[in-house]
């Protein structure tokens, strides 16, 4: 699939993950590669631009045996993020939805 | 490939394209997420082939500081090093000068344009000119043709007692036929002027009328 489009929808995810509760990296990783196969260390350069731009702010905490874990909390601003981002992926993907039904049909009609 | 080495290799990368406060904190996560593999009993290798090679991430985050990656939020927090501002200033100017150049392009069409518009403009002046320089004349001509006719008569009428009957019936003939002409040439003077000011109505008011409202 088109890695800037993959990108983007990654984005949308790991916003969408966050938004649920506060997440850690690991968590966060685990939770997308449950579903597709990434190269899950892209993960991090996402979340690292996310919490530039002030979606999300950062915490550690400390854990029992090993480092302490970055947790990942959304911001307002990144909640609406995630609100323009989820609007427009349904209005996309009903309309790639609607164009992939309708040419369906006019393939069987033409055969 | 082990955690250390992953982390080594990915230090390596990502020197000199970012601060060393960032590498330090990207390289924290990355070994946050070796040790929370770990833990699920996975070994290195696995971690890492998962992760993707190192120099795909270093590629990724590269990007992300370029601001690449994300066109419309090319101005992050992120600090330009000097590389980068470089880089930034050649494409600003190079940037400008295909905007100048644009710029000039649109500049020599306007000019085209312009110079269309004099040269449309200057024949439809001739035109209008000529035109009124005709309704002119010819308004001119039916008032020749009024005074002449009228004078004619009022000499005719005035020396019917000083000359031959068929004189006087010449002159008041000829007056008449004067008086003719200019009713005749009244008429063309006032359709001329009518059909020109239509046009000029259509030509000029009507069409500014339909460029306001569009």
């Amino acid at each position: 699939m088109n890695t800037q489009f993959r990108k983007g929808a990654i984005e949308m995810c790991v916003l969408a993950l966050i938004a649920a509760k506060d997440r850690y990296g690991y968590e966060i990783v685990q939770s997308i590669a449950a579903y597709t196969d990434i190269n899950e260390g892209t993960v991090y350069p996402i979340l690292r631009r996310l919490t530039m731009e002030e979606h999300f702010v950062t915490y550690l905490k400390e854990s029992t045996i090993g480092p302490a874990r970055k947790y990942y909390h959304i911001t307002e601003k990144g909640r609406a993020y995630l609100a323009a981002l989820k609007q427009d992926w349904k209005e996309f993907s009903l309309m790639v939805d609607e164009i992939i039904a309708v040419s369906e049909q006019e393939g069987k009609k033409n055969e | 490939m082990n955690k250390e080495t992953y982390l080594k290799q990915l230090e390596a990368l990502l020197k000199g394209h970012l601060s060393g406060a960032e590498v330090a904190d990207i390289l924290r996560d990355y070994n946050e997420f070796f040790e929370d593999g770990r833990k699920q009993g996975k070994p290195d290798e696995e971690i890492a082939a998962k992760l993707g090679s190192p120099e795909l991430i270093a590629e990724q985050f590269t990007e992300e500081a370029d601001g690449q990656g994300h066109p419309d939020n090319a101005a992050g927090p992120a600090t330009p090093r000097p590389a980068e501002a470089f880089e930034k200033t050649a494409s600003l100017l190079g940037r400008g000068l295909h905007s100048a150049g644009s710029g000039l392009q649109r500049f020599g069409r306007w000019l085209w344009k312009l110079a269309g518009r004099v040269v449309h403009a200057a024949g439809r002046a001739a035109l209008w000119i000529v035109f009124l320089f005709a309704l002119g004349f010819s308004a001119f001509a039916a008032i020749l043709f009024v005074v002449f006719g009228l004078l004619l008569l009022v000499v005719s009428a005035a020396t019917l007692s000083l000359t031959s009957p068929a004189v006087s019936l010449c002159g008041v003939f000829g007056g008449l036929f004067a008086l003719c002409l200019s009713a005749l040439t009244g008429i063309l003077v006032f359709r001329m002027a009518r059909r020109g000011w239509r046009t000029a109505e259509r030509a000029y008011f009507i069409k500014e009328e339909a460029s306001t409202h569009a």
